[in-house]
């Protein structure tokens, strides 16, 4: 073989390879590794490669390979698959926002979505991702008392100063609070007077402000952290909050015992836990498996067949207290734990604006829930009324 | 093109290539109405006040901070403008609205990383070191989900700009080291690194990790030759046209960050690494005091800590098995140990392996701490990964003949 043959020879020996694992799977990258190794023994076999040869043939692929199949085609893959953050309930929310409120309205929610609401809605937001860690100041005309200054912050942990403001040529008191606490204190409290008066702290007059929930939804799960709105809600320096989660299952199995009439639908927490319910007659028994343990829960809320919502308490006493949510068709469940049952995120959430007793909540009006084609809206908008606070 | 020329050009040829495929990628199949992220939206809210105010960006920011609202803080804002005008720009050619431009721009902006990474890589070991490292740097795993088209938040710019300093500094280094005196040139230069690093504290935060970097690096080999020539007069001889530099350097940067941010922002640039760590704390720090209000960031995802070394390998790349030894990590640090060796045996590469080492260390710390910091990686893997398959495929073709060459 000439020197011009053998390079023909070697250059083919860089390429074959190389082709094929381009149009392979990832996953059959081997075959053309396989092909590299025959073809180099194949000439290394009949004297047409040296050692150095070999490696020269080896190594173009070897970075070929590094390049190809640990950056390109990841960064191909990320691409074609990351998606979206923003939604499409979302962006149809966000835009009903902008063409339906006022312009001076503030949407208060927590900080997620903040950027979404100014930049899509352009409705001024409490905080943003921007501003998490800001705090609040409000400026009330005088000098007042402990209770006075308790009663306004509506929340346990504030600083207050009595001072003279020369601007309104008087003295004022300020009180100042953490804006992740105050609405966190909204999210997780069951007084929704107490969430009423902590929102008026960032009122502007003569502008509506509307109050949005959303959750089960990539922009801003409020189901998922609960955690942590739990958590600087009943943040105090010495003792740090506590987080607070709900549990959202899927059914992981659902079994007829024909026997007794029964269906029974799983939701598995792990290999060792579930939530089992026992449907007869249309109604439904809520129980917790442990092993082979079976514990009472002591709410369940469903929809029965025809789409009618029910509340039944199983029993006071039961072990495991909170309660099941169970979705239409008993497709999923989210399981509420009792600190967060009766939290006006949960009844502006999964109760449409009432209260287990079937109450509406005061001062939180329904307005508009999105997707719009969807009976389960991801992000639901509520408008706040103040006038109860202010009678 | 002739065989001599393609020689010359064949770098420039695939550093264009590469930026096409980058941004080629990182848009394929967009099919949104919108824009990705929610941070994306901030970005896109203040260009698009730009473009509504006549070219400046209102002073007063009426959506934040309900129900007062919000002065905007005295800064130039750089990635804002340059977004806004660049749609301005388009605009003028295309009729697209600016949502539509942000599918774009950082797609752009991330694979111009190539060209500042090619210098570099260039600089550090040689131009086929420059072009693989270019390739790595645009298309490392970590860099791409961050920077995809439709995602304007700061990652791309984030990402381009300090590879610009870095290129920079490191031309101004070297002319230095070649010319052995601070010239007029090298002045210039000087300058031109301080000016890059003055807007570069305008754009990030965190942007003290760069100054740790250039500061790191010339304490070290002040350092390693001083440990080498125990003669601390020659060494002042030998290192003082490079700090006078750095102190040119500092001042430019101290002159454009000063006026906007006060001094504080200066001695941040020192401090900011340890300031970092507070951001773990319960409660919350305002105006350098502890008060009693809750700490946001323990909530926040992106500063969660990672899961050890082990996590962080796994996080930069998506090789599994075996194959992990041949991931960027583990080839910058093959790479390190070449470098090292090098030095050892032939007291050469001492600049590359002083920067890789401190490259690699800094981020490394800082993603133990919080896991976002996984993207400050990218670029001394690329280096590194860039260097050793060069070096292989130096000695493959005879042209290096023992490893430590």
């Amino acid at each position: 073989m000439d020197e011009k043959d053998k390079r023909l020879v070697m250059l083919a020996a860089i390429l074959i390879p190389i082709v094929i694992l381009v149009f392979l799977e990832l996953a059959m990258a081997y075959v053309s590794f396989i092909v590299l190794v025959i073809i180099i023994i194949a000439l290394y076999a009949t004297k047409n490669a040296n050692k150095k040869e070999i490696f020269l043939i080896f190594l173009p692929y070897f970075i070929f390979f590094i390049a190809y199949s640990g950056f390109l085609l990841p960064s191909i893959d990320i691409a074609k698959g990351q998606g979206t953050v923003l939604d499409d309930a979302w962006f149809e929310g966000l835009n009903w926002i902008r063409n339906n409120t006022e312009e001076c309205s503030i949407v208060a929610t927590y900080w997620d979505p903040g950027h979404l609401i100014t930049g899509v809605a352009r409705r001024a937001v409490i905080f943003d991702g921007a501003s998490q860690s800001t705090l609040r100041t409000y400026v009330v005309p005088g000098n007042l008392s402990e209770d006075e200054i308790k009663d306004i912050a509506a929340t346990d942990i504030y600083v207050a100063k009595t001072k003279f403001n020369t601007t309104l040529n008087e003295v004022v008191t300020e009180i100042t609070t953490a804006r992740i606490k105050d609405i966190s204190t909204t999210l997780f409290t069951d007084n929704e007077t107490q969430a009423i008066k902590i929102l008026n702290r960032y009122r502007k007059d003569n502008c509506t402000m509307y109050y949005l929930v959303s959750g089960l939804t990539s922009v801003s799960d409020l189901i998922r952290i609960s955690g942590w709105w739990s958590y600087f809600s009943t943040f105090d320096p010495v003792n740090k909050g506590t987080h607070y989660n709900y549990l959202v299952l899927t059914l992981s199995q659902m079994k007829p015992i024909v026997s007794e009439n029964i269906v029974s639908y799983e939701y598995a927490i792990s290999a060792s836990q579930k939530f089992v319910l026992y449907e007869q007659n249309n109604t439904l028994r809520p129980y917790f498996q442990a092993q082979n343990q079976f514990q009472p829960v002591e709410k369940v809320f469903f929809f029965d067949n025809t789409g009618t919502p029910h509340l039944n308490i199983t029993k006071n006493e039961a072990e495991v207290k909170g309660m099941l949510w169970v979705f239409p068709g008993k497709s999923a469940l989210i399981y509420i734990p009792p600190q967060l049952e009766n939290s006006l995120f949960t009844k502006l959430f999964l109760f449409n604006g009432m209260n287990l007793d079937g109450t509406p909540v005061k001062g939180f009006e329904y307005v508009n829930g999105w997707p719009s084609n969807s009976w389960f809206k991801e992000v639901r908008l509520y408008k706040v009324n103040f006038s109860n606070l202010t009678s | 093109m002739d065989f001599q020329s393609f020689k010359k050009y064949w770098p420039a040829l695939a550093i264009l290539i590469i930026i096409i495929l980058s941004i080629y990628v990182r848009t394929i199949d967009y099919r949104w109405p919108y824009l990705r992220n929610i941070d994306s939206y901030t970005f896109y809210r203040q260009m698009d006040e730009i473009v509504a105010n006549g070219g400046v960006m209102p002073s007063f920011d009426n959506l934040m901070l309900a129900p007062d609202g919000a002065p905007r803080k005295v800064e130039l804002f750089p990635y804002q403008y340059l977004g806004a005008y660049s749609y301005m720009f388009v605009h003028i050619f295309a009729d697209i609205q600016l949502w539509q431009w942000l599918i774009y721009l950082p797609a752009i902006l991330a694979s111009l990383m190539a060209i500042p990474m090619y210098y570099i890589g260039k600089i550090l070991y040689d131009r086929r070191a420059g072009v693989l490292a270019a390739f790595f740097v645009v298309f490392d795993i970590s860099n791409i989900s961050r920077t995809l088209g439709g995602d304007p938040d700061s990652d791309a710019i984030v990402l381009l700009f300090p590879l610009i300093v870095m290129a920079v500094f490191l031309f101004t280094y070297k002319y230095i080291g070649g010319e052995k005196k601070l010239n007029k040139k090298a002045i210039l230069f000087s300058i031109i690194t301080g000016i890059l690093l003055g807007l570069w504290g305008h754009i990030w935060v965190g942007y003290w990790y760069v100054i740790w970097l250039i500061t790191g690096m010339i304490i070290l080999k002040f350092l390693i030759d001083y440990i080498r020539t125990k003669n601390l007069k020659q060494e002042w001889q030998n290192i003082k046209h490079i700090i006078y530099s750095y102190i040119i350097m500092i001042i430019i940067m101290s002159l454009i960050l000063v006026p906007f941010f006060g001094l504080s922002k200066i001695a941040n640039a020192f401090t900011g690494p340890i300031e970092f760590q507070d951001i773990k704390k319960d409660t919350s720090i305002m105006s350098g005091e502890t008060t009693n209000f809750p700490n946001v960031y323990v909530s926040v995802a992106e500063l969660q800590e990672s899961g050890g070394i082990k996590d962080i390998i796994l996080r930069t790349t998506t090789l599994q098995g075996p194959l992990l030894f041949i991931s960027p990590f583990f080839l910058m640090i093959y790479a390190l140990i070449y470098l090292l060796y090098s030095y050892y045996k032939k007291k050469q590469h001492l600049d590359t392996m002083m920067l890789l080492i401190i490259w690699f260390i800094g981020p490394l710390l800082a993603t133990i701490i919080a896991v976002r910091f996984t993207v400050l990686f990218s670029a001394p893997m690329a280096i590194g990964s860039a260097i050793i398959l060069t070096k292989l495929w130096r000695m493959a073709r005879g042209e290096d003949e023992k490893f430590e060459d």
